[in-house]
């Protein structure tokens, strides 16, 4: 006999009917007034992990930020189909108007880590066992982890696509994606009003033109930029790093805005 | 139970908002009152750990304000408070049970006791932008309770709420500062009278009373004037002394 | 720690047990109470093997309660033991495995039950079981065997 089918085969055997009352039980005045009694100390049964908190924090990023991601991501897919391709598009032109696109992804990456300030939820989210720190972490992690998803699948692809350098291509994606972070973080940090994300997108949109003239002007700049990108990619990288930590290090300080009451 | 703060302090550019106040605060409902400006806000929000003082210390039963199980025994109500917008009143507090650390099914059963307890209950599917400012204030009660708080700490809870939400608040409040600690604040004195069982006065950062309401003999009002005066009296003649010895 | 999940696991050990749908559900739902009350538990790891332990223990107590009262008609044996399946009830295909699994003993039938309808790792059983984790995978083999021996015969 088969050890898979034996499960199987002893369910049939017994005919266990199935649980009815689980959700009624979990609802109950008797299981949450129990539940109430266990303290709320470290690892017992009434208190969520780092790990679940996360995977209820990314329930709470708003969807459109996904879309965003996606629609990205498939659009970049769509236009290097070779019928695109044949219709006249260069290789430079592409990657500028996509490098163009990268730095709302960034926006609205930062936007989801700032949420708090623009809706004036910071200070009932500092008190909670998850303060605001962990809540602008997991937000920027869970995110920017998808950004970078989205790109580190996307590089791959349009080098076998368009032919272009691998270099050439991290540097017209990542540079946009990183500067603008790297910036966007720096603007919420300095100016934290409810505003502040307006500034941001101006930024952002300043950062993309940048992107979109840079191919018009010199086409292929990206290409000609080529390997001394990396670095470039490099530095910026560790500035969002920096930056990141500068602006959780703020969330887990005070209150900025104290001129309303003292 | 006992909240300890040692020597708290905090100063804003030029201005002291809470001087080197010490305080032990067992369970009880214990008022807050002083004018606005006093630093009211400021003290609660460094009880909270919102803010960080310049000096002092804060501790519940050995257990620091900056530490993550402070914080898990710990319910506050701010002065005033944002949502994110599409939100219901369910949504709400759901999200702050999830931050507070319950589960999904606790968390839901007590945001259903929590909203029926401040009076919500039918409806909590509707979207807080269409709550009035009371209501939005009973919402706001309802999220510091869902982790049932040693420490519970309201900021103005009384704001906006209407004579006949007052009473059940106070009913409410007087049930939960039988077996927590309950500091409000306000700056309305028949609010704290008839709820706290002891009272501290606040004026410039410095607590200028700390008793029971009964050992005021009389009106509490009256006497919350006179502290007033007498302190304005007295910075009258310290005004005039300083202009007397310059004249000299 | 997330509870739940182990819900429909522990009523169907409790089931097994008891053979009673009500009776089963009561007490799975006594265990997680239970569980919270012995929750000076901190960090012990999974609480797999404790909540299977409370619900052993609490199936093993009610079996006791009901044979010590009067009437005799009670569907259930000795306290403790683990009950076979009725042939009757079984399927045509599962006679034959039905008819073996009365052959064994009650606390192998426990295993084989715990270890492949509950998918309980072998350590964990021996935990509930008060066993060594030997002695469990001996007793598995041996059962594994013998079942496999009579349902081959039962085929020509």
């Amino acid at each position: 006999m088969k050890k898979k089918n034996l499960k199987q085969e002893l369910l049939k055997v017994y005919q266990i009917p199935p649980a009815s009352g689980k959700q009624d039980f979990f609802q109950s005045r008797r299981w949450n007034e129990a539940l109430d009694r266990v303290s709320l100390s470290t690892g017992s049964p009434g208190r969520i992990s780092f790990s679940e908190f996360l995977r209820i924090q990314a329930g709470y990023i708003r969807l459109r930020n996904w879309l965003l991601s996606f629609v990205l991501f498939f659009t970049a897919l769509l236009f290097s189909t070779g019928a695109v391709r044949e219709a006249g598009i260069t290789s430079p032109q592409f990657m500028g108007v996509l490098s163009a696109c990268i730095p709302y992804l960034a926006l609205a990456t930062v936007a989801e880590g700032s949420r708090s300030v623009r809706f004036g939820m910071e200070e009932l989210e500092m008190h909670t066992r998850f303060s605001l720190h962990s809540i602008v972490c997991a937000r920027l992690f869970l995110t920017g982890i998808v950004d970078l998803l989205v790109i580190g699948m996307l590089i791959p692809f349009l080098h076998a696509a368009w032919g272009t350098g691998l270099a050439a291509i991290s540097g017209a994606l990542l540079i946009p994606y990183l500067l603008t972070c790297s910036l966007d973080l720096m603007i919420l940090r300095r100016l934290r009003s409810r505003n502040s994300i307006s500034v941001c997108a101006a930024a952002s949109t300043g950062i993309s033109a940048g992107c979109l003239l840079l191919s018009t002007a010199g086409p292929g700049v990206w290409n000609v930029l080529s390997l001394s990108a990396l670095p470039a990619v490099f530095l910026l990288g560790i500035a969002a790093v920096i930056e990141s930590k500068k602006y959780l290090r703020q969330s887990e300080e005070s209150i900025w805005n104290y001129t309303s009451t003292v | 139970m006992e909240l300890y703060i040692d020597r708290l302090t905090k100063q804003y550019k030029n201005k002291i908002a809470v001087d080197r106040i010490s305080l032990d605060l067992g369970a009880g409902v214990h008022g807050l009152l002083g004018a606005n400006g006093a630093g009211k806000t400021t003290f609660m929000r460094m009880i909270c750990g919102i803010l960080r003082p310049d000096s002092g210390s804060v501790s519940f039963d050995g257990m620091d304000v900056s530490s993550e199980d402070y914080r898990a025994i710990l319910g506050y109500l701010p002065q005033d408070f944002g949502y994110y917008p599409d939100f219901t009143g369910m949504d709400f507090l759901m999200y702050m049970a999830s931050l507070k650390g319950l589960r999904k099914k606790n968390a839901r059963y007590r945001s259903r006791e929590f909203l029926s307890l401040v009076g919500l209950e039918g409806q909590e599917k509707n979207k807080i932008k269409t709550y009035s400012g009371g209501m939005k204030q009973r919402l706001g009660i309802a999220q510091a309770l869902l982790n049932r708080p040693k420490l519970l700490v309201l900021d103005e809870p009384t704001a906006g709420l209407d004579p006949k939400e007052r009473v059940r608040f106070r009913d409410l409040i007087d049930r939960i500062g039988r077996e927590s600690v309950v500091l409000l604040s306000t700056h309305i004195v028949s609010d704290v009278e008839q709820i706290a069982d002891r009272i501290l006065m606040l004026q410039d950062g410095r607590l200028i009373f700390d008793g029971s309401a009964d050992e005021i003999h009389g009106n509490l009002e009256e006497f919350y004037l006179e502290q007033f005066d007498e302190e304005r009296n007295g910075r009258e003649k310290l005004r005039i002394r300083k202009e007397e010895t310059h004249h000299v | 720690m997330d509870l739940e999940q182990y819900y429909d696991g522990i009523y169907r050990y409790c089931f097994l047990r008891l053979n009673d749908r009500h009776a089963a559900e009561d007490l799975a739902q006594e265990t997680f109470l239970r569980f919270l009350e012995a929750s000076e538990y901190r960090d012990m790891g999974k609480p797999l093997a404790f909540l299977y332990t409370i619900a052993r223990n609490l199936c093993i107590d009610y079996i006791r309660r009901c044979s010590n009262r009067a009437d005799k008609t009670s569907p259930l044996e000795d306290p403790g033991s683990f009950p076979a399946p009725s042939s009757e009830g079984s399927l045509i295909d599962s006679l034959a495995l039905a008819q073996a699994l009365s052959l064994l003993d009650s606390a192998d039938r426990e295993i084989i039950c715990l270890r492949y309808v509950n998918e309980i790792s072998v350590s964990d059983i021996g935990k509930i079981m008060n066993l060594s984790r030997f002695s469990v995978r001996r007793r598995l083999n041996r059962s594994l065997k013998l079942l496999s021996q009579h349902i081959r015969k039962e085929d020509f």
